[in-house]
């Protein structure tokens, strides 16, 4: 038997390993028996980690050691996350390259590291579960996700050993886990609400086909959401009763963060719940308790306008799926966050029908990801997934205009071709600047990468043909590469190796841009010189010819070899000397002051 | 030939939704980079599946697919016209010999390259405003290949520029780069600026008029269609201009 290939649902709260045996799906249990890991990591001072059940009981006592959701970070920029840094109790940091930092106890990891660390985690309970070597894996992402978040993910799964055979998207895994065995057709919507992000995808199911129709989502809504929504509430409430802010207090914060999760849960299959949090801060009169109940009908008025943030996106998979609410005849629910009452009502208002249950909202990503890995080793032959890319991608024009080359929702893999020109005469370099989104404005989208596509043979501008090739692979992965087609130089990157390549070259590039500006102003002025004394040899060539019997002879014979002087200097390129010159001749025949005179304003008028 | 993209999927013109759908899962079952057992053969099955993926997310698309209809006729008959000219082109050509007519005999390959050199040297000229000489070479350029718009409409705006009547000459030269390359809406701005040059504001307007039925809406077209005065026309076009008048 081939080796084990694992599916593995990679989390914001919690994460799942799956395998398939024979044609059946199971879920590996973790060590501690549990069959969802917390996606945790606790980093002790001496730089050890521990991951999971253990590290998650940690937080309360040491909220600045231990890592949570560190999916909302991963492939992201500092300068993208300024808003949120308070969400985070533990120290993060930005470094030159924008790349973010955890610092712990002066250490700082990545958040590649850090997601490695649970992938590390689900690959041993996979290995003692099977009792054999595990280092191939297939791991989910939201649909949602960009290019950057993917490349991530996937470097996470290398540090954690694991060869990343495929990233797939956790709705179409959703789908898979729905539809194995099933062989029906139909269109089947996933509603995937997590516990830090938000997709929705349509597909149809054609016997084991599952094509992806759309995809729409939310990188940045989830359960972590709702939780920050009542641990805002009760921490006001507790502020208006005593004066006192739990923000001081990383402790009370944990507490009141846990309280929150918990009221949560708790309020999906209770009508009402109780909030106790004693002793939870202190003045001067001693210490303070919070207690009160909290109806599920408050809980959902608090939550209002978060859900009615999951709107939208349905409203655009369906339009861009080109759908009506009416036409899916299934909608699967995946992800903690559906568990709770108001999110199934929305999902039933918005599709007109109740939402299936046949799959288990917490493993069916892991299952689906399974599944996905029998198709690649071949246990599964028939199954295959056709999915598209979440988000447009191009590069930028002149004048800052966004170009798509692949638009949402295509299906994926695919590549596409498109040629450019340049914009400046001579220009012998181009750059190109790949970016994703929807917007027209190309600073308004997410840069990917750039890169620069040099030797371009001095040509007029428009001239040369740059021919740009964008190609996605099957784990919705980009790659770009860009060739004169005249020349035949070309350069291609794999988007993921940008920040590393090209760090400290854009002051390089701007120079560069700057000393081209130089080199056309200088070409252009030469040439308009070069031109003004052509006219002007023009111009002594006829005077003579005309007044030839009218000069005297030695001026004749210098202005003769004045001329030659300076045809010579034109073909040499030699402005110096044909200025020179120009000047003699100039000076010679300003001795026939009229005749010449009158001869230049004929010549020239 | 390239295949078109009803070709790559093995369809007929006028399959319905339902059946490209199902030609791409069959090809799909069949070509599918998963389909594939060695890395080579994985590479080879991702870059032919990469081109079914094109053709489909095209043909899955009805606004897509009407579009891709047009252009793909318009090749066609182009492409019927162009077979028919061949035969005159071959023949022997009389007289009309230049200085820059070197090419002649020369292989097609090497007569395109002449084109290109001697149509950057005109544009060398054209830019640095000396569009007498540029008007020669752009010639030249046209004389070893004749199918390349560009060449034409540059001649068309060199001869224009350089002041010295041919105004006939210059709209012949960009009608032939109009006709040789419709969807570059540039040449027909090319067109209306030659018109207003002269004053032939009626032409002016037909001609960004004409314009409009490609590009509906092209900032520059209607700028000058608002600045000639122009709101007669299709009336849906003159719907447009009368809303962006009242802006």
């Amino acid at each position: 038997m081939s080796a084990p290939i694992v599916g593995i649902d990679l989390g914001t709260t919690n994460s799942v390993v799956a395998i398939l045996r024979g044609e059946k799906p199971e879920v590996i249990p973790n060590a501690e028996g549990n069959k969802t890991t917390p996606s945790v990591v606790l980093c002790e001072p001496n730089g050890q980690t521990i991951v999971g059940e253990l590290a998650k009981r940690q937080m309360l006592a040491r909220p600045t050691e231990t890592i949570r959701s560190i999916k909302r970070l991963i492939g992201r920029r500092f300068s993208e996350i300024q808003s949120q840094l308070e969400r985070f109790p533990y120290s993060l940091v930005g470094n030159s390259q924008d790349q973010i930092r955890v610092k712990i106890h002066d250490v700082e990891r990545s958040p590649e590291e850090i997601s490695a660390e649970v992938l590390q985690k689900m690959r041993a309970s996979a290995e003692a579960f099977l009792d054999e070597d595990v280092s191939q894996a297939v791991v989910t992402v939201p649909a949602y996700f960009n290019d950057s978040q993917r490349q991530s993910t996937k470097r996470a799964g290398e540090i954690a050993g694991l060869e990343v055979l495929r990233i797939i998207n956790e709705p179409t895994a959703a789908a898979l886990a729905y539809g194995l065995g099933k062989e029906r057709t139909e269109h089947v919507a996933v509603f995937d609400f997590g516990g830090g992000t938000f997709d929705i995808s349509i597909l149809d199911l054609d016997q084991d086909i599952y094509e992806v129709r759309s995809t729409c989502g939310d990188t940045a809504l989830g359960g972590d959401d709702i939780d920050r929504l009542l641990f805002e509430f009760i921490r006001n409430e507790i502020g208006e009763q005593t004066a006192l802010d739990i923000n001081n207090d990383p402790t009370a914060v944990q507490r009141v963060m846990e309280m929150a999760e918990k009221v949560k849960c708790e309020l999906s299959t209770l009508e009402s719940t109780t909030i106790n949090l004693p002793f939870i801060v202190a003045d001067e009169t001693g210490p303070r308790h919070y207690h009160r109940t909290l109806a599920r009908g408050e809980f959902e008025k608090m939550c209002a306008l978060l859900f009615e943030r999951l709107l939208d996106p349905c409203q655009r998979a369906l339009s861009d799926a080109r759908l009506r609410p009416d036409e899916v005849s299934t909608v699967l629910l995946v992800g903690g966050s559906t568990r709770i009452p108001a999110v199934r009502e929305l999902v039933r208002k918005f599709f007109g029908r109740e939402p299936s249950s046949s799959v288990n909202p917490d493993e069916a990503v892991a299952v689906g990801a399974a599944i996905q890995a029998g198709v690649l080793t071949g246990s599964l032959r028939e199954v295959l997934l056709l999915d598209v890319t979440p988000l447009s991608l191009g590069i930028e024009l002149q004048g800052g205009v966004f170009a798509a080359l692949i638009p949402r929702n295509s299906s994926i893999p695919t590549a596409a071709k498109k040629r450019f020109t340049t914009v400046r005469d001579n220009q012998s370099t181009v750059w190109v600047h790949v970016l994703q989104g929807e917007r027209k404005q190309a600073r308004q989208n997410r840069t990917l990468g750039h890169f620069c596509l040099t030797g371009i043979p001095p040509t007029p501008r428009e001239i040369p043909e740059i021919e740009v090739t964008f190609s996605i692979d099957a784990n919705g992965i980009l790659s770009v590469s860009a060739m004169d087609v005249t020349s035949g130089a070309s350069k291609s990157i794999n988007i993921e190796s940008y920040l590393q390549t090209i760090a400290g070259d854009p002051d390089a590039l701007i120079e560069e841009a700057e000393r081209k500006a130089e080199e056309d102003r200088r070409f252009l002025r030469e040439t308009r010189q070069k031109m003004r004394y052509i006219r002007s040899l023009e111009m002594f060539n006829s005077f003579v010819n005309r007044y030839q019997g009218k000069l005297d002879e030695s001026d004749l014979a210098e202005i003769k070899k004045s001329m030659i002087r300076l045809d010579i200097a034109l073909t040499e390129n030699n402005l110096a000397t044909a200025e020179e010159a120009d000047k003699e001749l100039n000076e010679i025949c300003n001795r026939y002051s009229e005749l010449f005179y009158r001869h230049k304003l004929g010549y020239t008028a | 030939m390239e295949r078109n993209y009803y070709q790559i999927l093995e369809v007929s013109r006028d399959a319905s939704e339902k059946d490209i759908k199902r030609a791409y899962h069959r090809l799909a079952r069949e070509r599918h980079p998963d389909k594939g057992t060695t890395p080579q053969q994985i590479k080879h099955l991702q870059e032919e599946f990469a081109l079914i993926s094109t053709a489909y997310n095209v043909l899955k698309d009805k606004d897509k697919r009407a579009e891709y209809d047009t252009r793909l006729q318009k090749e066609e008959t182009k492409r019927a016209q162009e077979g028919g000219e061949t035969a005159p082109i071959r023949a022997p050509a009389a007289g009309g010999t230049t200085a820059v007519a070197a090419g002649k005999g020369a292989p097609a390959r090497e007569r395109i390259a002449i084109a290109q050199r001697a149509f950057a040297k005109g544009t060398q000229l054209f830019n640095a405003g000396d569009y007498v000489r540029a008007t020669e070479f752009f010639e030249a350029a046209i004389k070893n290949n004749e199918t390349e718009a560009l060449y034409h409409v540059k001649l068309g705006l060199a001869v224009m520029r350089s002041r010295q009547g041919g105004f006939n000459r210059a709209v012949s030269a960009i009608q032939r780069a109009i006709e040789l390359d419709p969807y570059n809406v540039d040449h027909r701005l090319a067109l209306g600026e030659i018109y207003e040059t002269v004053g032939s504001t009626s032409l002016a307007i037909k001609a960004y008029q004409d314009l409009l039925k490609w590009d509906a809406t092209n900032a520059k077209a209607i700028e000058r269609l608002v600045a000639l005065g122009a709101g007669t026309g299709q009336s849906f076009f003159s719907k447009i201009i009368g809303r962006l008048k009242r802006r």
